[in-house]
């Protein structure tokens, strides 16, 4: 009798959960677009990402990340995280390798000190922004982080097609991180709403 | 006799590094120097078996940044009387630019070289969307733009991304590349007050204000690392 409640209890409960997941998923888009650069030029990674229209809706939870060191590399040595979030540098080299992290960009300004293998050091994003982190012992140990309002972002290593999947329904704004300082992107505002299906296109343009 | 030696090429060498005092003028000068983060030294000193520490000197493998031997640190003076409009000079290969940093001020000249084999179009981007553009450049000519902006700056080719060069721009900047260990000299400074910077790209700067006086030489020896650019940046 017991066994037949509990059943009947899960029974519910998944059912909840389905019922749950299928209205959520209603209401979420997959964007799907394009992107060109002027000239046909291939740029290396290009972040695109949404931000909303009423920056007043923005509510992001902190996330954790974590970058890797073996081999004197930064893995990945591109992050993408939002203000809030927690970044931890991990020495796993497998063997007697000290790392010394430090960035002094308008991102943010750190000094991990001396990282031994093994060790976990942190920092935490408070604002949007760009900026460079290297290892000051080692000479190609080279990282990029950028703080953006969204975790709705696709890096493209090159220019074409791209999608970002299960975006909310509201007003939102594309925008588009160029690392080549020659370039850039004019945003543009879209409406997701459960009737569209949103293909955009994005042109790369020189300044 | 060998004492009375030592202390004449002490004092011989002691003059040699020291400006002339000029009168109604002053000069600063002193070393330039970069090394690593202190701790660690403060684990080479130890002496471990670290790998990188000998009698509390830190080896350096080619792997790892040596500070002894690194080049391109910048000294740099600030005031508003310094004349700008220097000519700089940057040569592009296939693969490289011949420096990976330069310290300028606004109103300098900035050619540059093309010795690739591609025609290239140079640019100077700022912080924000501001950017200068240079007429494209055959192989073998130069091209030349007067810098318009302030702060650090990037020079590219939109055709070849490998070809970069940061650059710090202040007004009123005149400035001096050195190797660690150096030697460098500001002479016949006019009195007032001055700032000074010592700049090096994947490091950042440290920066000092200066009091030259009529008849004085300011000696000020300086050395790079994070921990002592951390430091000066959080208590200036």
């Amino acid at each position: 009798m017991f066994s037949i409640s509990l059943n009947k209890n899960k029974i519910l409960l998944y059912t909840l959960l389905f019922l749950f997941s299928v209205s959520t998923l209603a209401q979420a888009h997959h964007l799907n677009g394009k992107i060109e650069v002027e000239g046909g030029k291939t740029l290396k990674n290009l972040i695109i990402y949404l931000e909303p229209a009423d920056s007043s809706k923005l509510k992001l939870e902190p996330k954790l990340h974590k970058i890797l060191q073996k081999g004197r590399q930064f893995n990945p040595d591109l992050l993408v995280v939002s203000p809030g979030d927690k970044v931890q540098f991990l020495n796993d080299e497998d063997r007697e390798i000290d790392h010394n992290i430090y960035s002094l960009s308008r991102l943010k300004n750190f000094d991990l000190g001396l990282g031994e293998r093994g060790s976990v050091l942190d920092i935490t994003i408070d604002k949007n922004g760009a900026g460079n982190f290297y290892c000051s012992v080692h000479k190609l140990m080279e990282g990029r982080m950028i703080s953006l309002n969204t975790r709705y972002f696709t890096i493209l290593e090159r220019p074409g097609k791209f999608i970002l999947p299960n975006i909310p329904a509201g007003d939102w704004i594309v925008k588009v991180f160029v690392f080549h300082r020659r370039y850039k992107v004019v945003p543009v505002t879209i409406t997701l709403n459960a009737a569209s299906h949103e293909e955009i296109e994005l042109k790369v343009v020189k300044k | 006799m060998t004492k009375f030696i030592i202390t004449i090429l002490i004092f011989l060498s002691a003059c040699s590094s020291t400006p002339e005092i000029v009168p109604g003028k002053g000069a600063i000068y002193g070393t330039i120097s970069a090394e690593s983060h202190k701790d660690i030294i403060a684990k080479a000193s130890k002496d471990d078996g670290s790998g990188y520490g000998i009698n509390g000197e830190v080896t350096f493998t080619k792997e790892m940044v040596n500070y002894r031997k690194l080049k391109e640190l910048y000294v740099c003076l600030i005031n508003p009387y310094l004349k700008s409009g220097k000519d700089h000079l940057l040569i592009a290969d296939d693969d490289k630019m011949s420096h990976r940093s330069l310290a300028i001020t606004r109103g300098d000249k900035l050619w540059v070289q093309n010795n690739s084999s591609k025609v290239l179009t140079f640019f100077l981007a700022g912080q924000d969307d501001s950017i200068q553009v240079y007429s494209p450049v055959n192989p073998g000519k130069r091209s030349v733009i007067e810098v318009e902006q302030e702060g650090t700056l990037e020079l590219g080719s939109d055709e070849n991304e490998s070809l970069i060069t940061t650059l710090f721009s202040r007004a009123g900047l005149i400035s001096q590349m050195h190797s660690s260990g150096d030697e460098y000299i500001f002479k016949n400074l006019d009195p007032g007050q001055y700032k000074i910077l010592f700049w090096f790209w994947r490091l950042g700067f440290i920066e000092k204000n200066i009091t030259i006086k009529a008849g004085e030489n300011i000696k000020l020896n300086q050395v790079l690392s994070v921990d002592k650019i951390m430091a000066n940046k959080n208590d200036p």
